[in-house]
């Protein structure tokens, strides 16, 4: 399986990473992004399952990159992970078709969760 | 500001990540205990030694405005000091925020309970998260308020006790306002290297 | 741990309050603390609204904090300002140094039951503190108004000071300050100049007498202006006119010495000495002239008889004889004359023992043609033979002055006989020379003056006010005595007159 990580901060994608790698998800391949203009181009290129995209992200942000890639593939997996829990903001993905929303750090039970809904 | 001397790419990568996910929460507090008007902007992390940290503020806040200085100390392994500061202007639109009349704003009492308020919420939400991500324990005192008529009021005599200071700047918004405070917690050279050491053990961890 | 299970006995024992409270404000704890300090037992308050007790908190305000306390999970605090409580205990037991009338107090709310919304709420009593921290404050205050008025003062005396040196350094004089000592303690800057000091500091210390050349004056004993010799730094010395003043500062004892440099002064008054004297010689050589004329003619007078006698082969031994006595007789007058005026010139450079009388009578004779040409007649009583150990050509000089003013006066009075009487005798141990004449006397308004510089009754070319200011100073600082004049009146052949009378004592 492909999954595209998007995120400014290399230590929120090794994070994630981690987290995958503890759910023993290994031989997926790992796409980082930095910003949402690279989600956008990456996504294009290699057509990821799933998509981890933080929301506050120099060049695009998580929610304009979020309505593109949705509009690009209206079938896209796209979980928003981000330190940014408002109510608003919650809403706001939701609305614009994101599968989910976690609050960073992702935990092993809430990733578990998410691979068995793709599964 | 060298903050590459003091913490390496790694670390600094981590630490602003830590830091982000704390603010997060710090936020997610903010609207719900103000009915979700505020935002907190993306906390921006400056490390720089005490003896600028006058300098830094005055290029930070509006200067000729009455300043108010909420301290608040922090116990446990992550021993620091927290320090809020916000203009005049800025806490009394934030005192609007928090639901009060214009009589109890122009009472500085009143005023400074405000500050007091938010700077606790602002340092428990970012703290305790930030300590929970760390796995380490810590506890708050009270904190106190000063209205100073300038930076060059500020009592420097903590200067000497810490070192460094890391600045966590971040700017809370409100609807169309702008209310502008910064917190910044000033850490021991013992804190910092205690710092130092948990990101590395993260950093190994992943 | 089955210790902490009373934790009802650390609950009643605690020295603060502790209140169980829920989202809707509602009283679920109430500690022993609480129900001494307020009057408010458990049963009384227990699901309770805490307002319906104590209206005067906040709702707003502690709702807010509960939620937040909640919401983080994280303790929240009240910190109360002067006067401002939490909830109102009044004291009614503290009676002294009662600063407030109820408790001060410091709250904590801590997330009790996030679940359930329930915070434990304690209360200290921070009374106590916020009392020494207003006295503190209140002390505090109080020093830094006593500072500033220390200021002003501290500034108010360095303007004083800074006033005193000015007025010091102002004067013309110089001011030396001493101790009971006379050790000097102060001096001015016009002093430091004078005494040609590198500076100030090197005069401290000093005892007085070094800044007298006579380091055996006693100076305790003058309390009135006296002159003396001053002496520099640089050993020089200048004459100086000395007042030496005795003051109390502070309860203690001080010395004020100013000194008025007369060097000046001096050299002027020598100046004018000079003057006067250039003025008596011309006076003299008038008088010379005068006193040559009759000798003169009558050598030539003789010596062209003399000529005829013989070409009319009428000349005889006797008459040869009597002609060449005549000559010789009027060339000794010739040249005792110039004996005169050659020692008047020279001046005196000492002192000498002399008689007055032969003083008087050499005087006259000098004089002796300008009197007759004027037809004034002199008479001379001297009642005992007075011997002066003094400068006997300053005395012609001064007599001579004298008998020149009365001559002005008879000349310009139009007196129609015309006296000069000289008298002299001896009165308490001093020589007295009394002169007075008939030309009716000085004014009053001007009597007082005539010894001044200057001053002159008479057109600029006949007199440069100088004769009898000269006397003067003759008289009075030169030889050591004194001169007075008045207006007197006196009978002389059974007529009345008025006159001047110039009267000089000399010391014997």
């Amino acid at each position: 399986m492909k999954i595209l990580v998007a995120d400014d901060s290399k230590m929120a994608r090794r994070m994630i990473i981690k987290i995958l790698e503890d759910c023993q998800e290994i031989g997926h391949e790992i796409i980082q992004a930095q910003n949402g203009q690279e989600t956008i181009d990456l996504y294009k290129e290699h057509a990821p399952t799933l998509v981890f995209l933080d929301l506050t992200m120099p060049v695009m942000d998580g929610f304009t990159a979020l309505k593109l890639i949705r509009q690009h593939d209206s079938n896209a997996k796209v979980v928003v992970v981000s330190a940014d829990i408002q109510q608003g903001s919650m809403s706001q993905v939701r609305e614009d078709g994101a599968m989910d929303f976690v609050k960073k750090p992702i935990s092993e039970a809430k990733m578990q969760q998410i691979l068995e809904k793709i599964k | 500001m060298e903050n590459s001397a003091i913490l390496n790419e790694d670390q600094q990568d981590c630490l602003q990540e830590l830091i982000n996910i704390a603010y997060g929460s710090g936020t997610a507090a903010i609207s719900e205990i103000l009915d979700a008007f505020a935002t907190l902007s993306i906390p921006r992390i400056n490390i720089i030694e005490t003896r600028y940290l006058q300098d830094y503020l005055q290029s930070q806040v509006k200067v000729g405005m009455p300043q108010f200085l909420a301290t608040q100390l922090i116990n446990g392994k992550f021993s620091s000091e927290n320090l809020f500061i916000i203009d005049q202007n800025s806490a009394e639109n934030l005192a609007r925020a928090f639901g009060l009349e214009e009589t109890e704003i122009q009472d500085v009492n009143e005023l400074s309970d405000v500050i007091l308020e938010i700077t606790n919420i602002l340092s428990s939400s970012t703290i305790s998260k930030f300590a929970q991500e760390m796995s380490i324990e810590v506890s708050f005192s009270p904190p106190h308020v000063k209205l100073l008529n300038s930076i060059e009021e500020m009592d420097s005599t903590f200067i000497d006790k810490y070192h460094q200071v890391i600045i966590i700047s971040t700017i809370l918004q409100f609807e169309n306002q702008n209310i502008r405070g910064e917190l910044l917690i000033l850490t021991t050279d013992d804190t910092i290297e205690f710092i130092k050491k948990l990101l590395d053990k993260i950093l190994d961890e992943l | 741990m089955e210790y902490l299970n009373k934790a009802d006995l650390i609950c009643d024992t605690i020295d603060n309050g502790i209140i169980l409270l829920n989202e809707h404000l509602e009283v679920l704890f109430w500690n022993k603390w609480l129900e001494t300090r307020t009057n408010i037992t458990f049963n009384q308050i227990i699901n309770q609204k805490i307002t319906t007790v104590y209206p005067d908190i906040n709702e707003a305000k502690l709702k807010r904090k509960i939620k937040a306390t909640l919401t983080l999970n994280s303790p929240t605090f009240y910190t109360t300002e002067l006067n401002e409580s939490f909830f109102n205990i009044e004291f009614k037991n503290k009676i002294t140094h009662r600063v407030f009338k109820n408790m001060q107090q410091n709250v904590t709310l801590n997330p009790y039951d996030i679940e359930n919304k329930i915070v434990i709420v304690y209360v200290y009593d921070s009374t106590i503190l916020k009392e020494t921290n207003f006295k503190l404050s209140r002390a505090k205050e109080k020093i830094e108004n006593e500072h500033k008025n220390t200021l002003v003062i501290k500034q108010q005396l360095e303007n004083s000071v800074e006033e005193f040196e000015l007025l010091l350094n102002a004067t013309m004089e110089a001011i030396v300050l001493f101790d009971e000592e006379y050790k000097c303690t102060n001096i001015n800057d016009v002093g430091v100049n004078l005494f040609n000091l590198s500076s100030k500091s090197k005069a401290l210390g000093l005892d007085i007498l070094e800044f007298f050349e006579d380091k055996n004056l006693n100076y305790k004993k003058l309390e009135n202006t006296f002159e003396a010799s001053m002496i520099t730094s640089c050993d020089n010395t200048f004459p100086a006119l000395i007042k030496i003043k005795n003051a109390k500062l502070n309860k203690k004892k001080i010395r004020i010495l100013t000194v008025v440099d007369l060097t000046e002064l001096k050299y002027r008054d020598k100046l004018i000495s000079e003057q006067a004297k250039l003025v008596a010689m011309g006076e003299m050589i008038g008088n010379i002239a005068h006193q040559w004329r009759q000798p003169l003619s009558a050598i030539s007078t003789a010596a062209s008889g003399l000529k005829l006698q013989k070409e009319f082969h009428l000349l005889t031994d006797e008459l040869l004889d009597e002609s060449l006595d005549g000559i010789v007789r009027s060339s000794m007058h010739l040249s005792q004359t110039i004996n005169d005026f050659r020692d008047f010139i020279q001046g005196d450079k000492e002192m000498m023992v002399f008689d007055l009388e032969e003083n008087l009578k050499k005087d006259l004779s000098i004089v002796e043609g300008m009197l007759k040409n004027y037809d004034i007649q002199v008479f001379l009583e001297c009642e005992k033979k007075i011997e002066l150990h003094n400068y006997k050509n300053e005395l012609t000089q001064a007599i001579l002055n004298i008998i020149d003013n009365s001559k002005d006066a008879l000349l310009e009075k139009n007196v129609k006989d015309k006296y000069i009487f000289i008298h002299t005798y001896e009165f308490l141990n001093e020589a007295v020379i009394e002169i007075h004449d008939n030309a009716k006397g000085i004014p009053e308004d001007i009597v007082n003056k005539i010894f001044e510089p200057y001053f002159t009754t008479k057109h600029k070319s006949q007199g440069t006010g100088l004769g009898l200011y000269m006397t003067h100073q003759i008289i009075e600082k030169s030889m050591g005595g004194a001169i007075s004049v008045s207006n007197i009146a006196f009978e002389h052949n059974k007529h009345q007159f008025k006159g001047a009378c110039f009267k000089i004592t000399l010391p014997l």
